[in-house]
């Protein structure tokens, strides 16, 4: 069997030579706290956003403090040590425990924070002033570290499987929650069947729920991205689909436009959405009507054209300006802008600072808990662990394939597993194409591109040679 | 119980007690308090071998046994060595390009030890480990230590003829690569600073404001770093601490422990044992890997028999041996699939290509149903 080329399939990325040298796949990437470590005393300063008034809480990192935030529409507040202090963009995520726990927030989602021992001072007012939830704040600030409190948030438990259940669970408004990883080349690591089968189980609960896809993808085929593209439309048009970033690269930039909110890891990128066949870039016609869908994509779900066209042609210029205060950030189809994300010999992928800053992605989180804090959920929980069993599951069969496809191609072409009788050699190489035909149909057409498999009409058809062969050394015998 | 064994228990216990107190003055100062523990990893030697993410493993779980106040991570990992003029470099010995296995040991290694302090000293990095160094947002540097950028990362997506399709590869790396800056609270400036540190075609200067440097990709700044388009940003201890992307030069571990701000301390040198025994390990492994794959490739250690089956048997053997090794160490695979193209799969692949081998020669020897080795093949019915 001869490695067959496909011409007929427009590959596209693969981010080759991450695939050719077999570098850019790999095991999921799980929770990981805050690397700010609890280390010395520290000054620090704390801006608020537009919910806490705009307003500068001046402290140290050790403080007791108290934070009043809003979850679910309920005002609530967290009382004990200011752990760290870290930027995400134009936020800071902050991270304060007491007894209970440890709860991380970003600072866009705080109302106020009070120091419970009186030793931090606000810029130019006391918060407590700032908001109508004053009298709320003072007495909680009064109330020492580890002292329970009013509308305090439920402590996690947790699912035999793992992970914590949401809070009063069976008993809630709060959305269900669905993570789906998808990891690997887009057709056979990344495709659109493990999303449907996600999708189908949050159905079973009704519309609204949180469905977040967690990306780590070099690309592949523009094909299996068009199948995924169908159905992250349909359960967006129910669901809140939600992409979290550590790796989209690509088709995999483009899978993940279809989510309105994307978040980064830290060390999350995308971009590099180049389409080429073989060796060239396409161009014309098909190029236009490319950069076209992916730029109606985009916007589709809130994200900027400007932006993701610069991710696919060299040509397009991407600069931003920062937001303010006052003014949000604003993206530019050319230089203008103060920070330049792609000039017209660049091509675009996009960090996580810079995807923050420039508002295109709405937060870093490492881990699940600070995902959580980003979504507005009162801590991290999944509704049921399916999303992790089928990634799992699907990545078991991927990894068998790849194990065992090598050693029946050389089979079924007779160059493996061979005896010295003629009979029991065709014999053989009818079992390794029948295993293969059964591989295929598992696999799909998409999965069995990327992992070189033949097409199943090849396969058939040499399935029916060897049967003819066998027939006849039969009944020569 | 005679006079003699007496003496010697006491002995002991006196011995016992010295070895005890002397441990607890190692802890305490003189005051009483306890004198904080820093924690040492030699991160020395080749990226993805010598530094591999099978030891980093072993060390975090050391390290949090111990619970160190400070974790000092000493990095000397350059492709190229400092004899400018006779340059000769081990091409073996280069950084592996494993970003996404970095990314996650790194990840690994903060998460576990998130309470703990971590400081990156660089004594010299030149390549990939450039940005391991990146990786820490407290980093000192030794005198005389480079910051070298990464040449090779941005030569990976050379190969591609289409201007389009390269730019594309090599942005796809680049933020790879610039992840690091951003673990490494550079995250306002990964993309100024990995541009020129990963594209020879960029620039870099720094505008100071205040005590803030900003970082710009041109040589328009007020200081200049590289303005070159044939090489990479490069940065010694002396510019890396002006423009503080180093906080401060140190000539040894008393001089940054003083600098972060510890007049006493007590070293645990476990970490810096752990690396180095793994080192020796692996080396040693891949030493008797390649010494058996040469010996196949040459005809030894096969015996004197000239039975087929006999030779086969050796080579299976061998064979069997360098797999044991590869997949003892993941370090031997990778430097033996860059070296001579062998992986693990493909060395099962060859043992069961053996194997049938073997079976057809002793088939063969038997006189079952006849017919040469490799009988059967062709004929018909190829996959195509």
């Amino acid at each position: 069997m001869t490695k067959r080329r496909r011409n007929h399939a427009i590959t596209f990325s693969l981010l080759a030579a991450g695939c050719l040298l077999g570098g850019m796949t790999h095991t999921v990437a799980l929770a990981n706290s805050s690397p700010t470590a609890k280390t010395s005393v520290e000054d620090v300063r704390i801006k608020l956003g537009t919910r806490g008034g705009n307003k500068t809480w001046r402290g140290a990192v050790g403080d007791q403090v108290t934070i009043a935030f809003t979850k679910a529409g309920k005002n609530q507040t967290f009382t004990g040590e200011l752990i760290s202090v870290r930027t995400a963009g134009r936020s800071s995520i902050i991270e304060v425990a007491n007894t209970e726990g440890k709860k991380v927030f970003l600072t866009n989602d705080i109302k106020s924070i009070t120091s419970v021992q009186g030793t931090a001072q606000t810029s130019d007012t006391t918060l407590e002033k700032t908001d109508g939830t004053s009298s709320e704040q003072s007495t909680s600030s009064r109330i020492p570290a580890g002292v329970s409190m009013e509308n305090k948030t439920p402590k996690p438990s947790s699912h035999k499987w793992g992970y914590p259940t949401e809070p009063m669970n069976g008993n809630t408004d709060l959305p269900k929650v669905f993570f789906l990883p998808i990891e690997g080349g887009v057709g056979d690591g990344t495709r659109h069947n493990e999303m449907k089968q996600i999708g189908a189980i949050a159905d079973q609960y009704g519309p609204g729920q949180i469905i977040v896809l967690k990306v780590k993808s070099p690309g592949g085929l523009v094909a299996e991205a068009d199948r995924i593209s169908e159905t992250l439309l349909d359960l967006g048009t129910r669901h809140t689909m939600v992409a979290w970033i550590q790796s989209a690269i690509s088709a995999a930039a483009y899978t993940s436009l279809h989510c309105r909110q994307i978040y980064f890891m830290q060390t999350g990128n995308l971009g590099s959405a180049t389409m080429f066949a073989g060796q060239t870039a396409i161009s014309g016609q098909t190029l236009d009507a490319w950069v076209k869908k992916f730029g109606d994509m985009a916007v589709e779900h809130g994200h900027s054209r400007d932006l993701v066209e610069a991710m696919i042609t060299n040509g397009q210029l991407c600069s931003y300006d920062p937001g303010d205060d006052e003014n949000p950030p604003q993206i530019y189809g050319t230089l203008e802008g103060e920070i330049i994300l792609s000039t017209d010999e660049q091509n675009l992928t996009i960090n996580a600072t810079d995807a923050v800053a420039c508002g295109f992605a709405d937060g870093i989180a490492d881990n699940e808990e600070e995902l959580a804090v980003l979504l507005g959920l009162p801590h991290w929980y999944e509704t049921t662990d399916d999303g992790r069993k089928i990634h799992e599951n699907w990545q078991k069969t991927l990894k068998a394939a790849n194990l065992e496809l090598p050693s029946l191609g050389l089979k079924a072409q007779g160059q493996r597993g061979m005896t010295n009788d003629p009979l029991r050699n065709l014999s053989r190489r009818l079992d390794a194409v029948n295993k293969l035909i059964r591989w295929s149909k598992k696999l799909g057409d998409h999965t069995s591109m990327m992992v070189q498999l033949p097409p199943l009409e090849a396969l058939e058809g040499a399935k029916k040679n060897l049967e003819e062969e066998l027939r006849r050394a039969r009944s020569q015998q | 119980m005679r006079f003699s064994d007496l003496k010697v228990i006491g002995t002991l216990a006196t011995l016992t007690f010295a070895a005890t107190a002397g441990q607890a003055l190692a802890n305490d100062s003189d005051s009483g308090e306890k004198v904080p523990v820093v924690y040492t990893i030699e991160l020395n030697g080749q990226m993805g071998t010598d530094i591999h993410e099978d030891m980093m493993e072993k060390i975090v779980e050391d390290a949090k046994e111990v619970q160190p106040d400070v974790i000092v991570l000493k990095m000397n990992s350059a492709d190229y060595n400092k004899n400018y003029h006779l340059m000769n470099p081990d091409r073996k010995e280069f950084g592996k390009f494993k970003l996404d296995e970095y990314v996650e040991m790194i990840r690994n290694f903060k998460n576990e030890l998130s309470d703990v302090r971590q400081v990156i000293w660089v004594e010299d990095s030149v390549g990939v480990a450039s940005l391991i160094a990146m990786s820490w947002c407290e980093m000192y540097m030794s005198p005389g230590a480079r910051l070298w950028g990464l040449q090779k990362l941005h030569d990976v997506a050379q190969n591609w003829s289409d201007e389009d399709v390269r730019e594309k590869m090599e942005a796809a790396w680049e933020g790879m690569g610039k992840g690091f800056f951003e673990m490494g609270c550079k995250g306002e400036f990964a993309k100024e600073l990995g541009d020129a540190m990963m594209d020879p075609e960029n620039q870099l200067s720094a505008n100071f404001k205040g005590r803030k440097v900003i970082w710009v990709s041109n040589f328009d700044g007020l200081w200049g770093i590289d303005n070159s388009e044939e090489q990479v940003a490069n940065f010694d201890a002396e510019t890396a601490e002006d423009t503080m992307l180093s906080d401060g030069t140190v000539e040894s571990l008393e001089d940054l422990m003083f600098l972060l701000g510890y007049r006493e301390y007590a070293h645990n040198t476990q970490g810096d044992e752990i690396a180095a025994k793994y080192k020796e390990q692996w080396r040693r492994a891949y030493k008797k890997c390649v010494d058996t794959f040469e010996d196949m490739q040459a005809g030894r250690g096969m015996g004197n028999s000239t039975d087929p089956v006999r030779q086969l048997m050796a080579r299976k053997r061998m064979l069997d041996e360098m797999l044991r090794q590869m997949k003892r160490y993941n370090a031997v695979e990778r430097r033996m699939e860059d070296e001579y193209g062998l992986t693990v799969d493909r060395l099962k692949g060859m043992i069961e290509q053996i194997e049938d081998e073997i079976r057809q020669a002793r088939e063969g020897g038997r006189g079952g149903r006849g017919g040469s080795m490799g009988g059967g093949r062709g004929g018909g019915g190829k996959i195509r």
